[in-house]
């Protein structure tokens, strides 16, 4: 498993079953030259929301709000149960994204200058979420190529959870997408 | 006192939210995020690209506006709020051994009825320079 010394921070099923190589089958992903507007796409992976997952992630935030972390104390509340902090939505997207057209998240060279959130309601233990994807807009502003796409997460009863619009800023072609995977082998 | 709509006042500044991080905290947040990219995790391979925060591996954005968004959950949960968006840009990457201070001010109040009024939550992060690194408006649900 890639970056052994992460092995400490694993404590769920999904954790520990996860492909740390962030560039496996990297070729197949797409630049911002091949991204077409408005493409839809549904993740092939979904997310089962368990208690070790909300745990796992307000630990790895630092937050130990008891409404994230205690389950006693979560019962009490007008919630009824654990409720995620409200990024916990970044856990699903990149567990949940797999390879090839749709998976900007994970282009080689990408990074992400900002984004839009919108949560209607907070994930909670037994959501089964899909997570559906579209692009939605691409510009250049400065020499940096801009992708905005747009991530819908729905839950088992077709309920939209959140919405969100991740901006990314990606390699223009694949020969300079290339260099940055050539530089991780 | 506990929070309510009514009570809140523009202008309040929300307690501070106070995190240090360091190659320990992004190898957590990696996993706990799923979020493998080498730019947070390889130092050896960043050094080869220009990208932002120089030679140096950087911390995840998504952990900077989870600190963000952390001083309004400690304001709105224990009332029984709830956020409900997050708009963040991130202006400056974080760099192993930063000290990062998120803060938050109320800016909007938003009349929608019980239940569904909310506040709008101006916030920034910055480091122990007193440099922002992080931008945004946090929306919460107060009832």
């Amino acid at each position: 498993m890639k970056y052994e010394r992460l092995d400490k921070y694993v404590t769920t099923e999904k954790q520990k079953k996860f492909d740390r190589d962030f560039f496996k089958n990297a070729e197949q992903y797409e630049v911002w030259d091949e991204v077409k507007i408005g493409e839809e796409y549904e993740a092939a992976q979904k997310f089962e929301v368990k208690a070790e997952d909300i745990k796992a992630f307000s630990q790895a935030v630092m937050d130990p709000n008891p409404l994230f972390n205690d389950e006693e104390y979560a019962k009490k509340t007008k919630w009824g149960g654990l409720i995620a902090h409200p990024v916990f939505y970044t856990a699903i997207g990149f567990y949940c994204t797999g390879v090839g057209p749709s998976n900007w998240i994970r282009t080689p060279g990408a990074y992400n200058p900002g984004q839009l959130n919108i949560i209607y309601d907070p994930f909670r233990v037994g959501d089964i979420i899909t997570l559906k994807l579209k692009s939605t807009d691409k510009w250049i502003k400065r020499g940096k190529y801009y992708l905005q796409y747009q991530q819908d997460f729905i839950d088992q009863f077709g309920k939209l959870k959140t919405r969100r619009w991740p901006t990314l800023i990606v390699p223009h072609t694949r020969a300079e997408m290339e260099k940055f995977i050539a530089a991780g082998k | 006192m506990a929070l309510d709509f009514n009570s809140v006042e523009l202008g309040t500044k929300l307690p501070d939210v106070v995190r240090k991080v360091n190659h320990d905290v992004i190898d957590r947040f990696a996993v706990g995020s799923f979020d493998y990219n080498p730019i947070h995790l390889d130092p050896e391979w960043k050094k080869k690209m220009n990208l932002p925060g120089g030679k140096s591996n950087i911390g995840h954005g998504q952990m900077t506006m989870s600190f963000m968004a952390s001083v309004v959950t400690d304001w709105v949960c224990p009332a029984g709020g709830m956020v409900s968006k997050i708009d963040a840009k991130y202006i400056k990457p974080v760099l192993p051994g930063d000290v990062i201070t998120s803060c938050g001010t109320v800016t909007e109040k938003h009349f929608h009825g019980a239940g569904k009024n909310f506040v709008v939550v101006e916030v920034f992060a910055q480091n122990q320079n007193g440099e922002k690194v992080a931008v945004g408006e946090v929306e919460a649900i107060i009832p």
